[in-house]
């Protein structure tokens, strides 16, 4: 469990594209409600049927933990867009101040030869 | 609705919703035929369900676009480091010359004073060079360059010119118990104590023996080494009766 931990929280620091994150529960959820309808008649195949019905809970279980996970690593999702663009505007303001002061350093005024 | 909140929380939030809902249906699908919902009512759950995982996958679009803007973000951020990097490189260099502009504008003005003020009082050079003449006539600077030993002319003051100088009569002042009590008692004291023949009494001669000029002009040689060994002994008998008295006073 502690390795298990350990390695989650390594994967916690490395970015992770939006297609790489799995959502695809339907598929399962419906797996799950047709195994639960089907009628069996022999108690054999009904009790195969009941195991792999839990298996596959068990497998949404994780499904949904794993895509928790690896929604917690996708980059630039800590603000929503309006806040987002609102930074981006920053950084340029930013970026554009300092290349005009830069500028302005570069082409300072030469020093004064007056003297009396 | 949830504008407020970080697209993270959104989409966390979204996954929370779909487990409950699917929880939900498969709770209502295996339970028992009495405690089952409508159809209807099943059909919202799923049209919830349905309409949540719509939701999700909207977002995640979203938040697609939002990691490209991250990393424009990223790359607009090393640029700023990279300026800011830049300004304070230039800040220092631009301090460090005013610095020493501002040093030797300090020196110049300096200089520009003290030539202003030469301007004012012109000196002659046949004067100055009087003065060099005075001062080294008495061979107060240097010493001349044909100094031998036994030559008196020296550019520091002999031992018994130090004596006859003011500081020498101070030293004997307590000796005498007379303190003056005004700076012409001190003056007359340091300088018309004293007879001038008695100046240049000591005299060096190249055998290294010190000389003594006795009235009409006799020299007496004084061995200087034997005395010092003959004192020395002095002293180091004092010393050991300083300490056997010292003894016998302890016992």
């Amino acid at each position: 469990m502690e390795n298990n931990t350990d390695h989650s929280d390594q994967n916690n620091y490395s970015p992770l594209s939006v297609q790489d994150v799995d959502v695809d529960f339907l598929p399962i959820v419906y797996e799950i409600i047709r195994s639960v309808e089907r009628d069996f008649h022999d108690n054999s195949a009904k009790a195969r049927e009941s195991a792999e019905c839990s298996q596959k809970v068990l497998e949404l279980q994780k499904k949904l933990d794993i895509a928790r996970s690896q929604i917690k690593r996708l980059p630039g999702i800590d603000y929503n867009k309006q806040d987002q663009i609102k930074q981006f505007e920053i950084l340029r303001t930013q970026l554009r101040l300092k290349r005009e002061l830069l500028q302005k350093y570069r082409n300072m005024c030469s020093f004064e030869t007056s003297f009396k | 609705m949830a504008s407020h909140l970080s697209t993270k929380d959104r989409l966390l939030s979204l996954v929370d919703d779909i487990e409950l809902i699917a929880k939900e249906i498969i709770e209502v699908s295996i339970a028992p035929k009495s405690q089952k919902l409508s159809a209807a009512d099943f059909a919202q759950l799923t049209d919830l369900l349905l309409s949540k995982d719509m939701e999700l996958k909207k977002t995640l679009e979203l938040a697609e676009e939002q990691a490209k803007i991250q990393q424009k973000m990223n790359e607009l951020k090393a640029e700023v480091d990279n300026k800011d990097q830049d300004i304070h490189h230039l800040q220092r260099q631009l301090k460090d010359a005013e610095q020493i502009l501002a040093t030797s504008l300090y020196q110049a003005r300096q200089k520009l004073a003290s030539i202003v003020k030469s301007r004012k009082r012109p000196v002659p050079s046949e004067e100055l060079i009087k003065f060099a003449h005075r001062i080294s006539a008495s061979n107060a600077v240097s010493a001349p360059l044909s100094w031998q030993p036994g030559d008196p002319r020296r550019p520091y003051p002999t031992d018994l010119e130090m004596r006859l100088g003011m500081l020498g009569r101070l030293c004997d002042l307590p000796l005498n118990g007379h303190t003056p009590s005004t700076l012409n008692d001190l003056h007359r004291i340091t300088t018309g104590g004293v007879p001038t023949s008695a100046t240049n009494q000591f005299t060096w001669h190249p055998t290294g023996e010190l000389h003594m000029s006795v009235g009409g002009g006799n020299s007496v040689a004084i061995d200087s080494r034997s005395k010092d060994a003959h004192t020395q002994e002095d002293v180091e008998v004092m010393s050991t009766d300083s300490s056997s008295s010292s003894s016998s006073d302890s016992q």
